[in-house]
């Protein structure tokens, strides 16, 4: 039956192969790269050659890395790879232990699970003796499986955590400030590690935890503390047999409460007996209520609050970096590059909608009504949080005297973005993620390239059409005079609002020709 | 081959001499079928009187055509089913009949206005469920359906006011405060149906409107739909569930391959037949076997 599994899984990955030729280039990509990578780590334990305690810290902290990596996956893609998961397999008389079979397994079918065992194996060429070597072999085995049941059981958790759409939201929410902010943390992270040998203590803390026990095993042999090896190799089977027992639990409750942890729905919390929130506070007209309909998606809809969530994240970025001394970015660029990185969502303004859109191509609409709305939903959302963050950043950076230069090229950027995606969300329709889809899951990558194409060009045209604000911000630079600083503002404003006002024209004009064939074009990336 | 032998008259125009249970009529003498005399040579003109009005609609996707030269009337005041097997065509003729899809060649007239020609005032006369859509879930059912109002033009208090109304005719007040994402299948089918009607069309375009909705709230739905019709309105509803249609039209089309077969009163479609035995036999496709030997033998 693991064979039957197995082969269902290689049918699944050959599929996929077939499908897209863009799958295979990127499979073929990604696969050298890690083998270049790979070959670079074998490379340096060569060097370190016989070295014991090095090799052993590198192997340790090298195995707890992946073994994190491999449970913190879990957490933010749920179903990365679910062809095997057990509420699939459900409706088929398996017992649980064929499951988890096909599941370790079929673990090694694919790209990623190869390359993970490869590397943990990598450490072997490092040891003297050939004891050490043979039992690196046998625990990086052993350690890859309970790697894997560990990452199962994780996934385990988070799918029934994510039932609940509000813990899912936060968690992806989090975990993107994480990612936003990862290149910085880890750098202040190394250097905490580097003082006064905090890193070889943590090593030796994680060298007794699930993470990292398996890759330090060979290295007490080589040292020649066999007791102590024994006792990793005794606890790394405890923790195995712990693992398998908790998870051939976990699989028979999933196999038989199928569906249950599926959208249980919040009850009783009906805002207000009649309220309609928003609705009620714009104007009662139709752009009215595309605007207020905005400025809810904007918060309410993960893939657009992740956009919001962004800016804090990039202050934080870009703080935790200029903190760092040697020359980082400075806290006041935050302003102009939150206004652009926050206007690019515009575009997506209709793809995002989907099918949705239908209420609006239904509806005796005008383009212009429909253009306005949204440009007025982002615009109430978005000029307060990127003049909030342009004036922050100068305040936080000391020079609170460039704040009408850097505010009048940040509010330049955004109108002109507001301006330029009236036009762009009219007339092409990108492969985004669906309504209630995870932000994080990415789409079939068939038109990714020229997705990107579409994307770099877009932010080169907000760039040019906001020259006014950055020509001025130039001169400013050059000649320090006030003139400049405050007419950059004023360009930044009133270059962006007529960049904005004819967007809106254009657009409007595009959605009266064209709106059905837009929502064809959106229809298709259901 | 095009039968619009029965379609064309105007029977029916009028709200109150027509009632939605054809049922008791006594089935009329010609039954139109394949065997019908020989048709006139085109369709009349566009009378404007009529609710909706296609002439030659069609749609081709590269040589392939989805919808291919459909004429069909349906009369004001009339409860008309769209009916056909999945992939017939129904969906892309409503969607075309409703300004969602620019057809290949053809016209929709909607109450004497063309459809693609004025798609402005088209829409402010019709109201549409489509099929298979996105809601615009992360609003609440209330929001949503005063949503759909204001697009439609309505002020706020009017369509505060029609809101509460839809939504205790489609007993979703319990729930009209929570996000639609928390909807089920079914009430996502109502709360869509109550903001295609928000706007009181005039005629009323349902595409697969009954689908995984519960018994209840389809007797419900029917009702409003019933009274909706008696005051004046239209109703074109597309499904393939044929006692659903023979239950609640009085008109019937029945379409495959992208191509109208038999169009008419429900009586005169089908004959002295139900309606799903001249469905097959018009449409075909039925397997002739004995049934899978192996099944229910072990």
């Amino acid at each position: 039956m693991v064979g039957n599994l197995l082969r269902l899984k290689l049918a699944h990955l050959g599929a996929a192969f077939r499908r897209s030729a863009w799958a295979i280039v990127g499979t073929v990509i990604g696969g050298v790269y890690a083998l270049g990578m790979l070959s670079l780590l074998v490379l340096a334990l060569l060097a370190l050659h016989g070295r014991t305690e090095l090799v052993q810290m590198t192997a340790v902290g090298l195995g707890s890395l992946i073994a994190l990596a491999w449970l913190l996956v879990p957490l933010v893609a749920s179903g990365a790879d679910a062809t095997l998961d057990p509420d699939r397999l459900a409706l088929y008389p398996l017992r649980p232990r064929e499951i988890m079979g096909g599941q370790l397994a079929g673990s090694l079918i694919g790209v990623v699970g190869p390359l993970t065992l490869l590397a943990l194996l990598a450490p072997a060429v490092g040891w003297a003796s050939g004891a050490a070597a043979a039992a690196g072999v046998v625990c990086s085995v052993l350690g890859y499986a309970l790697v894997v049941v560990c990452s199962r059981l994780v996934s385990a958790f988070s799918m029934a955590l994510r039932s609940r759409r509000f813990v899912t939201e936060t968690i992806g929410a989090v975990m993107f400030v994480v990612i936003v902010a990862v290149g910085p943390l880890l750098v202040t992270l190394g250097e905490g590690l580097s003082r006064g040998g905090a890193l070889e203590r943590t090593l030796g803390v994680l060298a007794w935890t699930p993470l990292g026990v398996a890759w330090a095993v060979p290295g007490d042999l080589a040292q020649g503390a066999p007791g102590l090896a024994a006792a990793r190799a005794v606890l790394l089977l405890v923790y195995l047999a712990a693992g398998l027992l908790l998870w051939d639990r976990v699989v028979a409750h999933q196999i038989s409460h199928i569906g249950q942890g599926g959208g249980s729905p919040r009850r009783g919390r009906a805002s207000g007996a009649r309220g309609i929130g928003l609705l009620g506070l714009m104007p009662g007209t139709p752009a009215g209520a595309v605007a207020a309909r905005t400025v809810l998606y904007l918060f309410k809809d993960p893939r657009f609050n992740l956009n919001l969530i962004m800016v804090p994240a990039l202050f934080l970025v870009f703080w935790l970096s200029s903190q760092l001394g040697s020359g980082g970015l400075s806290v006041s660029v935050i302003g102009p590059v939150a206004g652009i990185a926050v206007v690019w969502v515009t575009c997506y303004a209709v793809s995002y909608d989907n099918t949705a859109f239908s209420l609006h191509v239904t509806a005796p609409l005008r383009g212009r009504d429909d253009r306005w709305g949204r440009v007025l939903g982002f615009g109430i959302v978005f000029l307060p949080l990127v003049a909030v963050a342009s004036v922050a950043g100068m305040v936080v950076s000391g020079s609170p005297g460039g704040i009408p230069v850097n505010l009048g090229l940040s509010l330049g950027f955004l109108l002109t973005g507001l301006g330029v995606g009236a036009v762009v969300s009219v007339r092409y329709a990108y492969p985004v993620v669906p309504p209630g889809g995870s932000p994080w899951k990415t789409q079939r990558n068939g038109a990714g390239f020229a997705n990107m194409l579409a994307q770099m060009a877009g932010l080169c045209v907000i760039a040019l059409l906001a020259f006014p604000a950055w020509v001025m911000g130039l001169v400013y630079l050059f000649t320090g005079a006030a003139w400049a600083n405050w007419l950059t503002l004023v360009l930044g404003v009133v270059g962006g609002t007529v960049v904005l006002w004819l967007g809106v024209r254009i657009g409007g004009a595009w959605y009266e020709r064209r709106a059905p064939e837009l929502y064809d074009d959106v229809a298709r990336f259901t | 081959m095009r039968l619009p032998a029965a379609v064309w008259s105007p029977g029916g125009m009028t709200s109150h001499d027509h009632h939605p249970s054809p049922h008791d009529q006594p089935p009329p003498p010609r039954p139109a079928g394949t065997g019908s005399p020989a048709a006139p040579s085109g369709p009349p003109p566009v009378s404007g009187e009529e609710a909706i009005a296609l002439r030659g609609l069609t749609k081709t996707y590269g040589d392939k055509a989805a919808v291919q030269a459909v004429d069909l009337d349906i009369p004001a005041g009339s409860t008309y089913g769209l009916v056909g097997r999945n992939g017939a065509g129904k969906t892309t003729t409503l969607s075309m009949a409703t300004g969602l899809l620019r057809p290949s060649s053809g016209a929709a007239v909607v109450r004497g206005i063309d459809v693609w020609a004025s798609p402005r005032e088209a829409k402010a006369a019709l109201g549409v469920l489509p099929d298979g859509v996105h809601l615009f879930d992360r609003l609440t059912g209330r929001q949503l359906i005063v949503y759909a109002g204001l697009l439609h033009g309505l002020d706020r208090e009017t369509a505060g006011e029609r809101t509460e109304d839809l939504l205790g005719a489609m007993d979703l007040l319990e729930a009209a405060g929570k996000p639609v994402t928390d909807y089920s299948a079914g009430m996502r089918k109502k709360v869509a149906l109550a903001s295609a009607m928000v706007h009181s069309p005039k005629v009323l375009v349902l595409d697969e409107p009954f689908e995984s909705v519960d018994p209840v709230s389809a007797s419900n739905i029917r009702d409003i739909l019933a009274g909706f019709v008696r005051h004046g309105g239209t109703v074109v509803v597309s499904s393939h569930v044929m006692d659903l249609v023979q239950r609640m039209c009085d008109h019937v089309a029945i379409m495959d391959a992208g191509r109208i077969l038999a169009a008419g009163t429900v009586d005169e479609v089908r004959g002295e037949q139900s309606l799903e035995e001249r469905f097959v036999e018009l449409v075909g496709g039925r397997v002739e076997s004995e049934g899978i030997t192996w099944l229910g033998t072990s």
